[in-house]
């Protein structure tokens, strides 16, 4: 068997008394697009935090590409290649989008946490980030704030950075959040443009990009893994239909 | 250490005063995470003007009375004025404050002049009395007898009222405060308002034992941040605690070590926060 | 490329501006009599320890409040390496920075535990701690009385040909002018732009992979030195340093100075150190009530122009930015804005 992008094992996560995430185990391949979707308050958004290492699990193993990353703390973990998008996009409002860019490409480029060298005159990282906003589409808004940019220009920024670093396994947080259903369609299509190479767990409620897009599910209710199988084979699942249908889910398929 | 009753007696009454000053500070910082550096300055003006009043009307009663309102209007002035246009910005409320502990400071220096000034604690409380062996001065009494009664009072409107509990709610998560359709503005401006009464109270209440004089605002601004820091920020009982744990050590190190009477609480505050960042009974946030 | 163009004439305006200022400060001691240029002499220190604290404040978004303690242990290093060593400038002020940078390597990590207001307390706690301490080793630092009679320190090669407050004027501009542009260098590196970000954002940052808060430890540190340099030359500049150099009071001032001239911006702290000494000397001939006109100041600052003084021209821009923007995005109509922020848990 090849090795595996991400395998979770018996994650448990409790925060005072109440359990979000209860032995959840599960095995993503390198390659796969995996999604991730459940009622409200099912603990999805935890596991993303937990996988990417901004909570620590109460009990249980994070395994990325056969190594075991529990214990690293989360800037740690962008070594073997982990990254992480937010509902609220992860980018900074304040710099401007090649800041942003910038920012991703220098990370650990330098010594002495970047102190030895001046960003201005980095002309190598100069270029690349030039050809990121080139391929992002980005060059127009380049040098604007991020901040005054509309909301479909943010989560470009952001995956741009986080492609950018090259990522292996990209965990991407209710991606589609925000975005006009005119523009979901255009959406999809760039997701599904992403090169095989980079594994992706995501977490949607839009049921049109989970099914657009994921290889696999897996169904989150009450903190425990519901099911896991194609998209089809979930759909006919009868307990997700209980589960969804049992009024938990606010929020209808977008 | 052989606990002197004098000494005791001297901590809790420093400990009252040291309460009403930090409790106010404590829930708006639990409320709006933003640190009032005019704490001080209120606790100031409750001060001079209880002295001024006692000289004018004769009573004593009615100065603890004006020196808390003087307060209260103040810090009405200051909550309505400006903090509430820098809404959800804490950096430039704390800044805010700051401005307004100098322009106070000097104002009050302008009005009352340099010189410390001692408001007499009116005719029953004067004099001494025995207390466990020991003679200890009467006003000083009265005074852990009014914290303890003002500190049951204020647990009582935070714990036992609805509007304590939209209070307590709000200092665990401002936002679940606001879902609940409570507006959160309206309830940290009374807060602030009781917190800016309490000040001025205490500025009263401590002037027959401290005098008033320039400087007092900071020295009471600094205990009090000490408290708070202790105590955990947002919690009560710990303001109480603190209150007691600071005011003791205080009056204890001022007998038996004075040079080190500065320096000792805050060798105990770094301490504390060193093993505990969130205080004595607070909780893990921010 | 109309943005091209514009940027690159900023770079000359910009230029210039250096120019005549650097032209202007080596001129003034030709034109000044010694009382402004003492007071010229103290808004460049304190415009460097404003600008040492904006590293903290206004960089990384962490508001310190004690500030002082890094003006003061430097200003005491100096001081009592003057005094009973006899140790050259040189190494002092060498001392004096690593004393600076070992206070914030020893507190950082009890500071760094916490952000916001919660950092703000704590660094006063400090800095009233340090204050003690002082006061409690009278038989070494003086206690109250201080360590007066610190002789100032002059250029050699200029001491026959100038008076001593040029001269020192002189030491004073050569040693600030290297901090600054040392420190352009730090907040215009790689470093300098996970400073910025982090204060927005710092688990974005670290979720980009960077080490947030060995960044924040070496900012602290930086910010240490920096303000221990700054102290110290205060201390040569009064030839005298008390308890008061630690005082909250001045990181107070260094806040105040911070934010009217711009936090955030590189030279706001030292617009604003400039604002508030000159307003004060020349505030104090007419009348007593200082402290009152700076709070004054302040509070208007803080109500009205909270970005400062530094960013008046800024914001100018940025509307025009934005009118340009707009044309810019008018094709992309379908674009939402995001009104509604989901805040949602699950």
């Amino acid at each position: 068997m090849a090795e595996t992008a991400l395998q979770l094992e018996h994650i448990t996560k409790t925060i005072g008394g109440l359990t979000i995430l209860d032995d959840v185990s599960l095995t993503v391949m390198p390659g796969e697009r995996r999604a991730v979707i459940g009622p409200n308050g099912a603990g999805k958004t935890t596991l993303l935090n937990v996988i990417a290492g901004f909570l620590p699990p109460s009990r249980g193993r994070v395994v990325v590409f056969g190594r075991d990353v529990t214990r690293l703390p989360a800037h740690r973990r962008v070594d073997v290649g982990l990254l992480k998008t937010n509902q609220q996009p992860a980018v900074f409002r304040e710099l401007t989008v090649r800041q942003n860019i910038l920012l991703a490409l220098l990370r650990g480029r330098h010594p002495l946490l970047g102190l030895t060298a001046l960003v201005s005159l980095d002309r190598e990282v100069q270029r690349q980030a030039e050809d990121v906003l080139e391929e992002w589409d980005l060059l127009a808004v380049a040098d604007d704030e991020v901040r005054h940019l509309p909301h479909g220009y943010q989560r470009r920024v952001e995956l741009a950075a986080r492609f950018a670093m090259q990522p292996r396994l990209l965990l991407l947080d209710e991606p589609a959040a925000g975005l006009a259903a005119e523009e979901i369609p255009g959406f999809i299509e760039r997701l599904r443009r992403l090169p095989r190479e980079v594994t992706v767990v995501l977490v949607e409620h839009s049921m049109r990009v989970v099914f657009a897009f994921a290889d696999r599910v897996t169904v989150l209710h009450h903190g425990a893994v519901l099911a896991d199988g194609t998209p089809e084979a979930v759909q006919q699942d009868e307990r997700v239909q209980e589960a969804y249908l049992s009024g938990a889910m606010r929020r209808g398929h977008a | 250490m052989p606990l002197n009753t004098a000494s005791v007696v001297i901590g809790l009454s420093y400990a009252s005063l040291l309460f009403l000053v930090a409790v106010g500070l404590s829930v708006v910082f639990g409320l709006m995470r933003f640190v009032n550096l005019a704490t001080g300055s209120l606790y100031l003006i409750g001060g001079y003007l209880a002295w001024t009043i006692a000289g004018e009307l004769g009573s004593f009663w009615l100065a603890l009375l004006g020196g808390a309102l003087g307060a209260l209007a103040v810090g009405v002035v200051i909550e309505r004025g400006f903090l509430e246009r820098l809404h959800r910005n804490e950096l430039l409320q704390v800044c805010l404050t700051l401005g307004v502990a100098y322009v106070v400071q000097d104002v009050t220096r302008w009005i009352w002049g340099g010189d410390p000034l001692r408001l007499r604690p009116p005719e029953s409380l004067r004099g001494s009395i025995l207390l466990l062996g020991s003679i200890v001065p009467t006003y000083r009494v009265a005074l852990i007898v009014a914290g303890v009664v003002l500190a049951g009072l204020v647990w009582y409107l935070l714990e036992r009222t609805k509007w304590g509990a939209y209070v307590r709610a709000g200092v665990d998560d401002l936002e679940m405060l606001e879902c609940l359709g409570i507006n959160g503005r309206r309830v940290f401006a009374i807060v602030f308002a009781l917190g800016a009464l309490l000040c001025g109270l205490g500025g009263a209440l401590g002037t027959p034992v401290t005098g008033v004089a320039p400087g007092a605002d900071i020295q009471i601004l600094l205990m009090a941040l000490i408290v708070v820091v202790l105590g955990g920020l947002g919690s009560v009982s710990g303001a109480v605690v603190a209150s007691v744990v600071v005011g003791l050590v205080d009056s204890m190190v001022r007998t038996y070590w004075p040079e080190a009477s500065f320096f000792a609480v805050w060798v105990l505050a770094a301490l504390v926060l060193a093993v505990r960042p969130q205080g004595l009974l607070g909780r893990v946030t921010a | 490329m109309p943005m091209e163009q514009m940027s690159r004439l900023r770079q000359r305006w910009q230029l210039l501006a250096y120019v005549v200022a650097v032209a202007a400060l080596l001129l003034a001691p030709a034109v000044l009599s010694t009382y402004p240029l003492s007071v010229l002499t103290e808004i460049l220190i304190f415009g460097l320890f404003a600008m040492s604290l904006n590293l903290l404040l206004g960089y990384t978004g962490l508001p310190t409040l004690g500030h002082s303690a890094f003006f003061g242990a430097g200003g005491y290093v100096v001081g009592l390496l003057a005094k009973y060593y006899q140790v050259p400038l040189g190494p002092a002020l060498l001392l004096a920075i690593l004393a600076g940078v070992v206070l914030a390597l020893v507190t950082g990590p009890i500071v760094l535990r916490t952000s916001g207001a919660y950092f703000l307390m704590l660094t006063l706690s400090l800095t009233q701690v340090l204050f003690g301490v002082v006061w409690l080793a009278r038989g070494v630092t003086g206690g109250d009385d201080g360590l007066p009679g610190i002789p100032t320190p002059q250029l050699a090669f200029l001491a026959g040909s100038l008076e001593p407050t040029a001269n020192f004027y002189y030491l004073a501009l050569a040693i600030v002018v290297v901090a600054i542009a040392s420190m352009a260098w730090v907040v215009r590196s790689s470093f300098g732009l996970a400073l910025l970000a982090i204060r927005e954002n710092e688990r974005v940052v670290e979720g980009l992979g960077y080490p947030t808060w060995l960044v924040k430890y070496a900012v602290y540190a930086l910010a240490g030195g920096y303000g221990a340099l700054a102290g110290a030359l205060y201390t040569f500049f009064k030839g005298y340093v008390g308890p008061g150099q630690l005082s909250w009071l001045v990181a107070g001032e260094g806040l105040v100075m911070t934010i009217v001239g711009g936090a955030g911006t590189f030279w706001g702290p030292m617009v604003g150190a400039a604002v508030v000494l000159l307003l004060r000397y020349e505030v104090s001939t007419f009348t007593q009530r200082w402290l009152l006109i700076l709070g004054l100041i302040f509070i208007a600052t803080v109500v009205l122009m909270p970005r400062g003084i530094v960013r008046l021209p800024e914001r100018l821009r940025e509307v025009r930015a934005r009118v340009r923007r707009e044309e810019l995005l008018e094709p992309v109509a379908g674009e939402r804005q995001p009104a509604e922020q989901v805040v949602e848990r699950s």
